[in-house]
């Protein structure tokens, strides 16, 4: 879709659990995306829609149970699914960096911040002690923690959550990767802090060049850190865009449902939050058809009786919507 | 935890010992039977003679009274004469504390390596067959008696192969390292195995907990092994909340594994244990329980102090 060779192509990936019952789940029914160096692209969704699975299945962090099909292309790695998990231990952390939604409890309560940033970088870096430590200095200090050199001895439990979420942030990075994935980074913060570390994101992207896959449920923050997103639903993505151009209109009534339900502000007349009606679809029996077809005020027919294909709207833009061309 | 707080726990402990020793105290003289028992049926011994005896020993007084007494002498550091040798109990239980320590000590390290490696392995592979396999060897040294474990070690090793002594510390007249070395190893393995049982089943249950957290995800998003995640961030953060159990199992070792000194005829604290009963030698009695006690005190201690080294959250609490 984008002119610039994708640094991460992710084609056809599926996700099925195995279920108590003997059964299998499918949690991701086939996701195509693509990562170009320097841009930032969104997966939004509601909780349960499969964003996380999809992440964790590129860094191939699913639990046992998980069985994952499908293709990740890492550009001059190759397909990341066919790894040894030795040669995948060397792609995450390293290529790849992750950030997670909860800083209050995923730093390591027994080491020092310091610690668990100096081991990222002996994993991928190597170097001497001195130089291991001069790296975790420099990377508290990118991330604008003040006093790095005091700091990398803290324990986590003696900093704030924005500054856990900055340690976390600066031990993804200090190993240089090419790919930063962030699950949720910022919905565990209060506003300030939240606009804060999107700023701060913003900025070491822009200086580096890397490609951002950025996770979320959260469309304001879609608006404003990122390129070009993907919305999921129930496993799929239902509809891909710029950013721009999925607030301008959107073709997928989901989509369009999400967007209604953002406040707005009174003055513009309408005082009652909207809501979608229904219920997200229970993953564990899904509709033959259309997802999204049980909570669609535009249902037809045919959504039902089938998957439906996603139709290129543009060149760039698709939606997984009969009727599309309607919205 | 700071160098105040560790202050203010040993001087709690101060007043939990002296509770401790009245119950002690109370329980040991209301057991049936007294330290003169003996020479009631032997005719060469005079009523007259055992009343003196009495007297002496201040076994007339009321139990108080004889608390008091005993009281104030254990706090001067004597801790009386026993009844059945005639010798000082600090002396007593001092010559049996050397022993008893090295048993327990080689049983405690040899448990603890034990149930670090057979937990983490199994936490690691819960559910599969290695960890069922574990599941089912600890199960079993929780089960057998310790008493029956150490005759079946003790036959099939010393009896039947002839690889090693079958009791004792040492060999009279013989006695090197190697020596208490072999001697040390039946009795040792016997409380080792029935430690290491129950220590294991804590370390997995804790390593089970911990590997769901979130920070164990961070780590293999670092590209880190398994075997990395599971030594330096799960293992720490596991064996933390064992330490108080296995503090406790500590103290029991120290105070004397009655059954298996018995058995082994190691002459630690557990054997004058048993020969004190057997004699009603109160003052010993009295030194043994004590010391076991203030076991079970200072290991609970021992415990807050290792979690603290091992979690600094638990440090300024």
């Amino acid at each position: 879709m984008s002119a610039a060779a994708p640094i991460l192509d992710v084609r056809g990936l599926t996700v099925d659990f195995a279920a108590a019952d003997g059964g299998t789940i499918r949690a991701l029914h086939g996701i195509d995306l693509t990562l170009t160096p320097g841009e930032t692209f969104a997966l939004v969704g509601e909780s349960g829609s499969g964003k996380s699975v999809t992440n964790l299945a590129i860094m191939g962090l699913l639990a046992r149970n998980a069985r994952v099909g499908g293709e990740v292309r890492l550009e001059g790695v190759g397909d990341l699914l066919a790894l040894s998990s030795r040669a995948m231990g060397a792609v995450r952390g390293g290529q790849i960096a992750m950030i997670f939604q909860e800083p209050m409890t995923c730093l390591n309560p027994v080491q020092t911040v310091g610690a668990q940033i100096g081991e990222a970088v002996r994993r991928h870096r190597g170097g001497s002690r001195a130089q291991v430590q001069a790296a975790v200095i420099e990377a508290l200090a990118e991330v604008e923690i003040p006093d790095p050199e005091r700091r990398a001895r803290a324990y986590p439990h003696e900093l704030s959550g924005g500054m856990r979420q900055r340690v976390v942030i600066a031990m993804a990075l200090a190993c240089q990767p090419r790919i930063l994935i962030a699950d949720e980074p910022t919905t565990a913060l209060d506003v300030t802090v939240q606009a804060q570390i999107l700023r701060l994101l913003a900025r070491l992207r822009r200086e580096r060049g890397m490609a951002v896959l950025f996770i979320t449920h959260s469309l304001a923050v879609v608006a404003e850190i990122a390129d070009r997103v993907a919305v999921m639903y129930g496993g799929r993505i239902v509809e891909q865009a710029r950013t721009a151009e999925l607030f301008g209109h959107t073709r997928h009534p989901y989509t369009r449902g999400l967007l209604e339900s953002l406040p707005v502000p009174a003055a513009r007349g309408e005082r009652r939050l909207r809501t979608m009606p229904g219920q997200v679809i229970d993953i564990t029996r899904p509709p033959p058809g259309c997802a999204f077809g049980p909570r669609c005020a535009l249902r037809i027919e045919p959504c039902d009786e089938a998957p439906i294909p996603f139709f290129p709207v543009t060149p760039d833009r698709a939606s997984r919507c009969l009727r599309w061309a309607e919205l | 935890m700071s160098a105040r707080l560790l202050l203010g726990r040993l001087a709690a402990a101060v007043p939990l010992l002296l509770g401790i020793s009245l119950i002690l105290f109370a329980v040991v003289h209301l057991a049936p039977g007294g330290p003169l028992d003996v020479y009631a049926d032997n005719p060469s011994v005079t009523p007259a003679a055992l009343e003196r005896l009495a007297e002496a020993y201040g076994l007339k007084e009321p139990l108080p009274v004889q608390y008091a007494m005993w009281l104030k002498a254990t706090v001067a550091g004597d801790w009386g004469y026993s009844i059945r040798t005639g010798r000082p109990v600090l002396t007593e239980v001092a010559e049996r504390l050397g022993p008893t320590l090295m048993l327990a000590g080689a049983a405690a390290a040899l448990a603890f390596v034990l149930a670090v490696a057979l937990g983490t392995l199994a936490a690691a592979r819960a559910g599969r067959w290695v960890d069922r396999v574990i599941d089912a060897l600890t199960l079993g040294g929780l089960s057998l008696p310790s008493f029956w474990l150490a005759l079946v070690l003790q036959y099939a090793f010393a009896v039947r192969l002839g690889w090693l002594p079958s009791a004792g510390m040492e060999t009279i007249g013989a006695s090197s390292f190697g020596d208490r070395l072999a001697h040390l190893a039946l009795p040792a393995t016997v409380l080792a195995i029935v430690n290491a049982a129950s220590w294991t089943r804590y370390i997995r249950a804790g390593m089970i907990d911990v590997l769901s957290r979130d920070y164990i995800r961070t780590a293999y998003a670092k590209g880190m092994s398994e075997r990395t995640v599971l030594l330096r961030h799960g293992l720490r953060n596991a064996i933390v909340p064992a330490i108080s159990v296995i503090a406790l199992d500590l103290a029991g070792l120290v105070s004397g594994a009655v059954i298996t000194e018995a058995v082994f005829a190691w002459p630690g604290i557990g054997s004058l244990f048993v020969q004190s009963m057997d004699g009603r030698d109160y003052p010993v009695l009295m030194g043994v329980l004590l010391m076991g006690s203030a076991a079970v005190v200072l290991a609970n201690i021992m415990a807050d102090l290792v979690q603290a080294v091992l979690d600094p959250r638990l440090r300024d609490g």
